[in-house]
């Protein structure tokens, strides 16, 4: 009886701050940290494009408001930000890829410990879906941001995979918050492929079609 | 629990509070980071270059905000609208430049930083002025500093001498965050200033030592427009039809407020069916910057406004009609600030202020008679 008190409360969305019920349908689905309002601002394309043979789901185009959010998430280092990104959808997602192993697509270790926390690791944790920890990691202290489209397209070789751990046979699903130039992923692709998982997918929180920055 | 208050914007509320890494951190002043200014900014001498002239009351009080910042004293200046309050603290601002010390201008809206900029290059020409607000924050330093109250925090312990107008304007008002970046910034006084002030804000500028100056004569001498307050009709988007071709017809620019983004799209959308040559615009407008210049111009005989416009415009002649005045959204202070938008120019002290609402609500009756008691305050 508590519980239901608890989660029939009203919540405090993490972005406007205002109270918000949540309607019980979303109590079936977890508690959402974001209101109607908020969400409804959220740019969903839910597209998908084809990267070096594989399919590739992006759910939000890379604009107002995310860009401004993911940065206070990922820069400002505001945690509590991480169940806002897949508010909503989460149950959609884990039944779309309820068979497949997530495997995040690796930071500089630098960022990481400068954040205190791994940022891919806390939004797709929502998911409740199986993670391979630790397959890829950056080989030098290179960060994406930092290069134009050329540096980052001939910039190859800055990932690693780690061989101990077994992906053969396996469902694999890379996933990623920002899709700008793929330049990343196509690298991801390359090592996983080599290790003969079943399937290989990603998954994208925003993607970036506004090029102009990168040419 | 948590007895964490935020260092930065003294918030101390629960909902605001994140934890991350068993460490608490503020949420709500989070997004509020960036570079900050150069403190050690060396400010040049300057001279005020005015080609008009103050009137008696302006120069009076001009020369007593000098004297009382030369007492160390803060200051809050009570002046009705078109009062000529930026130019009250003109010599002030001069006489600081001239001593090498941190100015700053704020204000809540962005629309008003950028009218304020180019006022201010004008008024100081051989000082480097700089404005700072959300999309343009790259430059921070220059003798004199523009900016909304949000980039405050970028200017810590800098100001010698802040002026802080509009105090009671959204998203100032009532924004305690905003209010610690503002106590934060200032190193030496602060001038605030605004049209439509409270009880509370005077007692409290008494209260710590302060001055109060009141201004309730415009700088024309000609007394303020009084609104009328005229019952909505049965079709009340004719009878704004009908007042907007009365003013068009002679040749008189119009803004027509109304208290939604959703009711002034409606409203703009229906009036263009009739008289194209006017617009709609709010904070949702992405090119209201031009929207609003092309009216000054004359390029647009009319506006369909939110409040985004009931500060700080001057328009020469304008009349100005609001929709649905009976609306919460329009409280005393909103009212009197939107009537106080007409007759602002010397050769155009009159105009019209009309007031349609279904009843005439409290705020309708107490801006009407707040309007009347200054003008009686300043024996007009």
């Amino acid at each position: 009886m508590k519980k239901f008190k608890d989660l029939t409360k009203k919540q405090v969305c993490k972005v406007c701050f205002k109270e918000f019920c949540t309607s019980s349908f979303q109590i079936l689905l977890g508690n959402s940290d974001i209101c109607d309002e908020c969400y409804d601002s959220f740019p969903k394309i839910f597209e998908t494009e084809y990267v070096d043979g594989v399919k590739v789901n992006s759910i939000y185009e890379y604009k107002s408001p995310l860009d401004s959010l993911i940065y206070q998430y990922k820069e400002l280092l505001d945690i509590e930000l991480c169940n806002v990104f897949l508010s909503r959808i989460k149950f959609y997602l884990k039944c779309k890829f309820y068979n497949y192993n997530l495997v995040l697509l690796p930071s500089s270790e630098n960022a990481i410990k400068k954040r205190g926390f791994n940022h891919l690791y806390e939004i797709f944790k929502n998911l409740d879906l199986p993670i391979i920890e630790n397959l890829l990691y950056k080989s030098n202290d290179s960060t994406q941001k930092e290069l134009n489209y050329l540096s980052r397209m001939t910039h190859r070789g800055f990932i690693n995979m780690n061989n101990n751990i077994d992906i053969k046979n396996k469902n694999i699903l890379l996933v990623d918050d920002v899709f700008s130039t793929g330049a990343t992923l196509k690298e991801a692709i390359k090592l996983v492929k080599n290790r003969e998982p079943c399937r290989i997918k990603a998954l994208i929180l925003c993607r970036n079609k506004n090029m102009s920055k990168f040419v | 629990m948590k007895d964490y208050v935020c260092p930065r914007c003294n918030c101390s509320d629960e909902k605001y509070i994140g934890l991350l890494n068993g460490k608490y951190y503020c949420r709500r002043c989070i997004s509020s980071s960036g570079t900050q200014c150069d403190l050690n900014y060396n400010v040049i001498e300057g001279k005020c270059y005015l080609d008009y002239s103050l009137s008696d009351d302006q120069m009076r009080i001009s020369n007593a905000l000098i004297d009382n910042f030369k007492e160390g004293k803060n200051a809050i200046i009570h002046a009705v609208t078109g009062a000529g309050k930026t130019e009250l603290v003109f010599g002030l601002i001069e006489y600081c430049l001239n001593k090498h010390l941190h100015v700053g201008f704020a204000v809540p809206r962005v629309d008003i930083v950028r009218e304020l900029y180019d006022r201010f290059c004008v008024a100081f020409k051989d000082n480097k002025i700089c404005s700072v607000y959300g999309e343009h924050c790259l430059e921070l330093n220059g003798d004199i500093i523009v900016l909304t109250t949000h980039q405050l925090y970028r200017y810590e312990g800098y100001f010698d001498l802040l002026i802080l107008d509009e105090i009671d304007a959204f998203p100032y008002r009532k924004n305690e965050m905003l209010h610690q970046f503002f106590k934060k910034s200032i190193r030496g006084n602060y001038v605030l200033m605004s049209a439509t002030l409270s009880d509370n804000d005077i007692k409290e500028m008494n209260d710590n030592g302060g001055t109060v100056f009141k201004l309730f004569k415009r700088y024309h001498g000609k007394k303020l427009v009084v609104p009328k307050y005229i019952k909505e009709s049965v079709f009340p988007r004719f009878q704004i039809l009908l007042t907007l071709k009365k003013f068009i017809t002679s040749n008189k620019p119009v803004f027509i407020f109304a208290p939604t983004i959703s009711i002034v799209e409606n409203l703009g959308i229906f009036l263009r069916i009739f008289f194209r040559c006017g617009m709609y615009v709010s904070s949702k407008s992405q090119h209201r910057k031009e929207i609003i210049e092309r009216f000054k111009q004359g390029h647009y005989k009319y506006l369909v406004t939110t409040s985004i416009l009931e500060r700080g415009v001057t328009v020469k002649n304008l009349q100005v009609m609001v929709y649905q005045a009976d609306s919460d959204i329009y409280d005393k202070s909103t009212l009197v600030q939107i009537a106080g938008r007409v007759g602002r120019k010397k050769d155009a002290s009159g105009g019209e202020v009309i007031f349609y609402g279904k009843e005439k609500t409290r705020d309708i009756s107490d801006s009407i008679e707040e309007i009347q008691r200054f003008n009686k305050e300043a024996g007009l």
